[in-house]
């Protein structure tokens, strides 16, 4: 696993420098605008929660994911150094995020509670997109990605819009709803985590 | 013991069936796999490493059956595959420490020193190599890492012929512990016959003919003839003939080839040749 984390950061030091200039502008804006300033920080965390697709780009391309499979890695241990990098780059970006805002904003408590909710939110897309990638290959793993997201959003509305009256919506807060956030999305990445480890054995590259 | 055996291995995607190969290549030893494009050379070797799942037929690998993966046991395998596959934007030095913790037994002196003697620059970008270079680099890998057994797909083509001289060498140095064994695979038949012991033929994804390099070359002859003379000859000892505008040869074995035939001795390349020409 060490081999293939060192790997991958060297590529991320090398290619992926435009995610670094991607971070600090979008948090440089957030700064500057402390009401507006949650979204450009939750921006910056969701561009390196997807650091993991880009890799993944970089490994096909070169024919790494081939060549990988001869070296003395799993097919699970080739999925999980990509999960965890995921995982590592969303909760260090958080991190540096909430640094930055007591540093140069003194934010509330609640600023950061908010931050760290919402900013675990972000784990959902790499988590929806990671399985399609790893069964499909990159390529096709984003057009499946769209459709997916597109079905979700319909899929989403329909059900709000038929539960807006429901008596268990109703009882159920929404600070209950925000408490929720973390515990389902790291849920939904420790399973597609799994999943992507399932559907990478099967596949034949 | 047997480095590697398969017994009626099978494989068959949409178009395209590995049909019942059956080898067997003893440990110390080197087999060559010849081959035209799509024979299955590359699907028989990924199926040897367990990259793709056989639909039938057994392998084993180093005395342990291949049932799945075979994680640990790549430890002991060195691997050149045609497509390269390292990162293009990093250098030797990255793919070093990359390597050195993949494996266990990662032999940091040897893999200076095939850098040095491939003359390979440590902090040029992969990209920027050569195919020879990226190659050698690929070989430099396989070598370190005290492997008991090479599989090389095509390790040699991209290789100028005195790096490719060299190279064999190494190979068979590589061999010269009765532990070690190599599988290699390429269309420079030439390079084949100079270092294997055992040649595989795989043609329309069949396994030909699998046998020692030495008795084939003792059991086949070429006979040159005119086209009667050829014709002549007992069908079933004939591999294959060829018409030309000097007259008719033919492959055959040798045993019944008829007293004062002209014939001269068959390499490699040639019994292939015939013999894929006669099954077209």
């Amino acid at each position: 696993m060490k081999g293939l984390l060192l790997k991958d950061a060297y590529i991320i030091l090398k290619q992926c420098r435009s995610y670094v200039y991607i971070f600090i502008i979008a948090n440089a804006i957030g700064l500057a605008f402390s009401q507006q300033g949650m979204f450009y920080s939750i921006y910056s965390c969701l561009i390196v929660s997807l650091l993991p697709t880009t890799l993944l780009s970089y490994d096909e391309r070169d024919k790494w994911d081939v060549y990988a499979q001869s070296l003395p890695f799993s097919k699970a241990r080739l999925v999980s150094s990509k999960y965890l990098i995921g995982l590592l780059g969303c909760i260090a970006s958080l991190f540096i995020i909430v640094l930055l805002k007591s540093i140069f904003q003194h934010s509330s408590l609640s600023v950061y509670f908010s931050l760290a909710l919402t900013g675990s939110l972000v784990l959902m897309a790499p988590a929806i997109v990671l399985p399609f990638m790893f069964r499909f290959g990159v390529e096709k793993g984003r057009v499946l990605y769209t459709v997916l997201v597109v079905a979700v959003c319909a899929a989403g509305g329909f059900v709000s819009s038929a539960l807006s009256d429901s008596a268990i919506v109703a009882k159920i807060s929404g600070n209950t709803l925000i408490m929720l956030i973390p515990v389902i999305s790291l849920l939904l990445y420790a399973a597609s985590w799994l999943i992507s480890i399932k559907l990478y054995k099967s596949k034949e590259i | 013991m047997n480095a590697i055996e398969t017994k009626d291995l099978c494989k068959a995607y949409t178009g395209f069936k590995l049909d019942k190969i059956n080898l067997e290549l003893p440990e110390g030893c080197i087999m060559g796999l010849i081959g035209e494009n799509g024979a299955g050379k590359s699907t028989l070797i990924k199926l040897i490493l367990g990259m793709i799942k056989a639909n039938s037929g057994t392998i084993t690998l180093l005395g342990k059956e291949n049932g799945g993966e075979i994680t640990s046991l790549k430890e002991d395998i060195g691997v050149v595959l045609d497509d390269r596959g390292l990162p293009s934007c990093l250098n030797v030095k990255q793919i070093h420490k990359i390597m050195k913790n993949s494996f266990k037994n990662w032999n940091q002196p040897d893999f200076n020193d095939y850098i040095d003697r491939f003359g390979l620059p440590i902090d040029i970008k992969i990209k920027d190599f050569s195919t020879g270079m990226k190659m050698k680099l690929n070989i430099a890998i396989a070598l370190s890492h005290n492997a008991k057994l090479l599989i090389l797909d095509e390790a040699t083509s991209g290789l100028d012929p005195v790096i490719r001289n060299e190279i064999l060498n190494i190979f068979e140095e590589f061999t010269r512990n009765e532990h070690h064994t190599i599988l290699i695979s390429s269309h420079i038949v030439s390079d084949l016959e100079k270092i294997c012991d055992y040649i595989a033929f795989l043609h329309k994804r069949k396994l030909m003919l699998c046998d020692d390099k030495d008795k084939l070359k003792e059991d086949y002859v070429l006979v040159h003839g005119t086209y009667d003379e050829i014709k002549a000859l007992d069908p079933s000892s004939v591999v294959g003939t060829e018409l030309n505008s000097y007259g008719a040869q033919a492959v055959v074995k040798k045993d019944v080839v008829p007293p004062n035939t002209k014939t001269t001795p068959v390499d490699i390349e040639q019994l292939f040749v015939f013999m894929v020409k006669e099954d077209a």
